[in-house]
């Protein structure tokens, strides 16, 4: 399975120790929603949430 | 009929705990299975509304959780266990469920580093 | 009724995203994306942004709702003060959220 982790705020210990977990056999991507500022950041958002199988967004 | 999916909600803020749990009972009644997961809190001063959104979560095959290894207070946790009811549970075996999820929902705004005023400490 | 895979529902549970969200509504569209957004809780609060009802036209009525409990416990009336360009129709409940994971190929939470 594909997965996309969208970080809202920069992540936590816990929440990238239940990454590291959910990532386990799975292919990962990842997204710095507090990192983007360009039309091209979000673009970018929108290609990997419809090409992952599902998409996480932490806090 | 659509399908009933795996959900879990994450909550991390105080100030959004009770609204989760509303949140999570709002898929509960769509057919879900709905679990919400307090994460690094004491929980909001119980009340009755709060008590019967619980207990109907549970009556709809979903739960809500403690995940105990991030509160470090005990007194906190003891409220969670004791007190309000919550079923304990570890990041670990939290962590395990989650990959059985179909739906993980981080619910509201992160944890706050500060401890609430009295004003909203309720 | 199957998902639409060309769908992007989004839960929006946070009430400091406008800009995010605007931005995301506005790619995907650029992506030929349709959307499907519901507020809850303190996210009602973005109903009050300038930006808010120019996002309501981008968006086709059926697929965007607030919840009306959330907005009349945050204080507002939900009779005579409903935000900027909204419907009665689009006063909703938490079902409003079952309706996203119903019918929505891709699930996104703000």
């Amino acid at each position: 399975m594909k997965l996309l982790h969208v970080y809202r705020t920069e992540p936590n210990e816990e929440v990238k120790k239940l990454v590291q977990i959910l990532n386990e056999g799975n292919e990962a991507m990842e997204f710095k929603l507090y990192e983007a500022k360009e039309d091209a950041d979000y673009d970018k958002l929108i290609q990997m949430i419809f090409e992952a199988d599902k998409t996480i967004s932490w806090w | 009929m659509a399908e009933s999916l795996k959900v879990y909600f994450l909550v991390a803020n105080r100030i959004y705990i009770g609204d989760c749990i509303r949140s999570t009972l709002g898929l509960s009644v769509e057919n879900h299975y709905s679990h919400c997961c307090v994460f690094y809190n004491k929980m909001p001063r119980l009340t009755e509304y709060v008590k019967e959104n619980i207990d109907w979560i549970r009556d709809m095959e979903g739960d809500v959780f403690c995940v105990v290894d991030t509160i470090e207070d005990e007194e906190a946790k003891k409220y969670n266990l004791e007190e309000a009811g919550l079923t304990p549970i570890t990041l670990e075996e939290l962590a395990q469920k989650l990959r059985e999820a179909d739906v993980i929902i981080g619910y509201g705004l992160p944890k706050q580093k500060h401890a609430p005023p009295p004003a909203c400490a309720d | 009724m199957a998902k639409d895979p060309d769908k992007l529902g989004i839960f929006v549970t946070n009430p400091q995203y406008m800009g995010h969200l605007m931005k995301i509504v506005e790619a995907a569209q650029r992506a030929g994306k349709k959307v499907k957004i519901f507020f809850t809780f303190k996210a009602v609060h973005l109903t009050k942004q300038p930006d808010f009802p120019k996002l309501v036209k981008m968006i086709p009525e059926p697929d965007l709702a607030i919840c009306a409990d959330s907005y009349t416990c945050e204080g507002f009336d939900v009779e005579t003060d409903i935000p900027g360009g909204l419907t009665p129709k689009q006063m909703r409940t938490q079902a409003y959220h079952g309706e996203i994971l119903d019918e929505c190929g891709k699930y996104f939470v703000l």
